[in-house]
């Protein structure tokens, strides 16, 4: 069984949604928060089903909407959040403090379910199938990709949503921000990689696939496997190695790879063994989208483009090698050097 | 002591609000219209219901005791102007 | 036929008991594990409740770790089953083909309450008990203590969740991921839950009385229980404890919290498991129910019990009499009932019931029924409409 990506939907720092950003090129943050360039939702979403939506159900409800406009309808749905519906968790939480835990508004409280994604777009979709939230931090959206190849591979679905969707909030910001997690000199994502520092720039955003057994084009990319997992200590171009070889697939085979590093110094070197192991193409992707879980979507949703277009937009590349045609690609990121998440695209 | 009329007004503006009906106006709500109630009017559920009766005790200080009542009291936005002139204090 | 999955070992841990002796203890001797809520305060304190009576050092014991601030009551919670569980299954220590997937809604909300807002003013700074608010960090710990390194994921799909962690756990095996895997759930009692199911207004004030005609709400409990999954070449020479034989999830996409009043999608998870499970309704000796107690719930589930077993209903009862509505954990320790069940050829018994609902008229089990039991089937029904079916029937 093959997975193609058939349609995809994301909602970014960068003009993504309408795909204006290979040509505009990339969109500046000189903050260190990175929110998403939204399109009117009520231009493509009946309003009646955008209300009692939070900022990220509409984020997730916008990405799918596009999806499937671009694809097919979807029998089953399978979301990955690291944080899920942050902002009405932080709200409920903030009302029961401040009310004494009277008088509060369910909304809230309802909404900070994290099913709630998924959930609402199969009411707006009308999918009765299977519906799945994975909430595993960084490892959120592989996993959901993971089930999503399951049910692929079972014959259980024939077009599956998948998507990956975190959202900033001003309290997650100001929390993680003492924990000096981010930049604080106003360093501009177009930078972010330059020098020797410490801290990065938070990112959010709403990546999704129609993910599908049969290609819905004549230029596919598909799915060759994804692969997660749990080490304060690993060996990761061996890690890397296993997993390749149970694709039939060496590093030799990698032409690019796609890498989390996100500019912070001890973050980042975790990267360099993989990258010197190779001749490959090295592709980053955070200062476009941020820190966020599931930033890797978006990582997807990269590779994806350089497959179809055999391009790498020029601000994306790293290391440019003399390979210049793009048949496999190696995602590869990683959250405080313990969680690890690789997932392969092949043209 | 605010009229009925403009009562009703305040209200069509707090429920926007309350439940986030962001692509309607208050000029577009008909105070007579049934709120709940299948393709009818607002079309309302459970939920609402509930922030309804929030509304009216956070924004007019009436409890509602009880469940029961609701349902009349939250008939229309007219229902709901009655009922808290009748309810409210001087 | 599909590869058969089968359970090698399970832990429990709810408000009738740690463990599975004094879980079946309880459960025979109909004694319920809701009271009152003693461990923290609470604007709600007068509504009962199904909690553990042992504080986090108590816990931490059980768990054999030392206390640490860090540790949420769900992490604690799930610690002390999974631990119960590999132990059953023989394994001291986790392997390159075992994977896990917990599962929970509020894990960590405990330590949100207590410490979220000197997080925020910046008294505290602490990037461990950051990490602990969340729910995948108790999945986390647990796969790091007991050395579970591949395939770890945690699931949240409200009340349905460890339902699907089993499921889950079986599809994994069955297409070749992973030999072994640890699945279940695990929740604890929260002002954050106790308070946001108070303004849905379905919390019931006297204990909860599932498929009774005056029945008025759920009882918010708090467990955790684990299973350990294998591949029938793991088994071999094991001791077997059942087979997850057959499942199936549909979503509603009717309303955020309403159930579809029709039932159609948990008519179609229930037929959908039994098919799955190459069984037809007949062969289903006992059916562990949803059954919260809620007015919507327990009415729409009796009906799609119905229509799928139409007059021969198999045993029924809903299990949320004893331990209150576990949320997450609930679909893991439901499971580990009808393990219990299974092994000891007992129908359970449903607390709390005296009349049935007048328009389905449907009668549970209300004493401990000795009888053979091959097949039962478990109903776990979410928030967003995911409702999820298990078949589990007796390992042979």
């Amino acid at each position: 069984m093959k997975a193609y990506i058939n349609a995809h939907g994301i909602i970014s720092p960068q003009r993504t949604f309408d795909g204006a950003f290979f040509e505009n090129g990339l969109e500046e943050y000189t903050q260190p928060q990175m929110h998403c360039i939204e399109p009117d939702y009520k231009e493509f979403i009946n309003p009646a089903k955008l209300r009692r939506m939070s900022r990220i159900l509409k984020m997730g409800l916008g990405a799918a909407s596009l999806c499937v406009q671009r694809g097919t309808q979807p029998d089953a749905i399978v979301i990955g959040s690291g944080f899920g519906c942050l902002a009405d968790l932080e709200k409920f939480q903030y009302a029961m403090k401040a009310e004494n835990e009277q008088l509060l508004s369910p909304t809230p409280f309802v909404n900070s379910s994290h099913n709630m994604i998924s959930s609402q777009i199969a009411i707006a979709l009308g999918c009765n199938g299977y519906n799945m939230t994975h909430f595993h931090a960084a490892l959120s959206f592989e996993n959901a990709l993971l089930d999503t190849l399951m049910l692929l591979n079972s014959g259980d679905a024939q077009n599956v949503l998948v998507g990956g969707i975190d959202e900033i909030t001003e309290q997650l910001f100001s929390i993680t921000d003492k924990l000096n997690i981010w930049r604080k000199d106003n360093c501009s994502n177009k930078n972010l990689f330059e020098g020797t520092h410490r801290g990065t720039l938070m990112g959010e955003g709403a990546a999704f696939f129609i993910i599908g057994t049969k290609p819905n084009n004549g230029n596919p990319v598909q799915i060759t496997g994804t692969h997660t997992f749990i080490d304060g200590n690993a060996d990761i171009v061996s890690e890397a190695a296993d997993f390749l070889g149970t694709l039939n697939l060496t590093i030799a085979d990698i032409d690019t790879m796609i890498l989390g590093r996100n500019g912070d110094a001890e973050n980042d070197c975790v990267y360099d063994a993989l990258e010197n192991c190779c001749q490959a193409n090295i592709v980053h992707y955070k200062h476009l989208c941020g820190e966020y879980r599931t930033s890797s979507a978006f990582a997807m949703w990269l590779g994806a483009n350089i497959l179809q277009r055999q391009q790498i937009p020029q601000c994306a590349i790293k290391r440019k090698s003399g390979k210049n045609n793009y048949s496999n690609i190696l995602i590869y990121n990683h959250l405080n050097g313990t969680e690890h998440a690789f997932t392969v695209l092949s043209k | 002591m605010k009229s009925e009329e403009e009562l009703i007004n305040d209200l069509k503006a707090q429920i926007i609000e309350a439940l986030s009906i962001e692509d309607l106006t208050p000029a577009d709500i008909d105070a007579d219209a049934p709120l709940f109630g299948d393709g009818e009017g607002l079309n309302l559920d459970s939920i609402d219901a509930i922030e309804l009766v929030l509304l009216i005790e956070k924004q007019y200080h009436i409890h509602i005791d009880d469940p029961r009542t609701r349902r009349t009291i939250l008939a229309s936005v007219r229902a709901m102007a009655k009922f808290i002139l009748e309810n409210q204090k001087e | 036929m599909p590869q058969r999955v089968f359970i090698t070992g399970f832990g429990i841990i709810s408000a009738i008991g740690n463990g599975a002796d004094e879980t079946l203890a309880s459960l025979k001797a109909k004694r319920s594990g809701i009271g009152r809520l003693e461990l923290f305060e609470s604007a709600l304190s007068n509504i009962p409740v199904g909690e553990i009576k042992k504080s986090a050092l108590e816990l931490s014991e059980l768990a054999g770790i030392e206390h640490n601030v860090h540790n949420s009551r769900a992490f604690l919670l799930g610690l002390i089953a999974a631990k119960a569980a590999m132990q059953m299954a023989g394994y001291q220590k986790g392997y390159n083909r075992m994977g896990m997937i917990g599962s929970t809604t509020v894990a960590g909300q405990d330590l949100l309450d207590t410490y979220y807002t000197q997080m925020l003013d910046g008294t505290l700074v602490d990037a461990e008990m950051h990490r602990a608010f969340t729910g995948a960090d108790a999945t986390e710990k647990i796969a790091i203590t007991l050395g579970i390194k591949h395939n770890v994921t945690t699931i949240s799909t409200a009340c349905s969740s460890s339902a699907n962690a089993i499921m889950n756990g079986v599809r994994m095996i069955r297409s070749g991921l992973a030999d072994t895997m640890l699945v279940g759930g695990m929740d604890s009692l929260a002002r954050f839950s106790l308070n946001g199911f108070n303004a849905l207004e379905i919390l019931s004030p006297t204990g909860c009385k599932p498929f009774d005609q005056d029945r008025n709400g759920i009882t918010p409990g708090e467990g955790a229980a684990f299973l350990v999954l294998e591949s029938e070449a793991k088994t071999a020479g094991k001791q077997k404890y059942g087979e997850i034989r057959g499942f199936a999830n549909f979503n509603e996409a009717y309303h955020q919290t309403l159930v579809n009043p029709d039932g159609v999608y948990a008519e179609a998870a229930m037929r959908k498991a039994i098919e799955t499970a190459g069984l037809q309704p007949a062969d289903i000796d006992y059916l562990n129910a949803h059954g919260t107690g809620t007015e919507a719930n327990d009415l729409v589930e009796s009906k799609a019990i119905k229509s799928v077993f139409g007059d021969h209903l198999p045993h029924i009862s809903s299990t949320k009499g004893f331990t209150g509505h576990t949320f997450a954990a609930a679909g893991a320790i439901e499971c580990v009932f009808s393990l219990l069940a299974i092994n000891n050829n007992l129908a359970l018994p449903n607390v709390g019931f005296s009349t049935p609902i007048d328009e389905t008229g449907i009668v549970p089990v209300t004493e401990p029924t000795s009888m053979k039991i091959n097949n039962i089937i478990s109903n776990s029904f979410g928030f967003g409409g995911n409702d999820t079916s298990l078949v589990i029937s007796k390992a042979e």
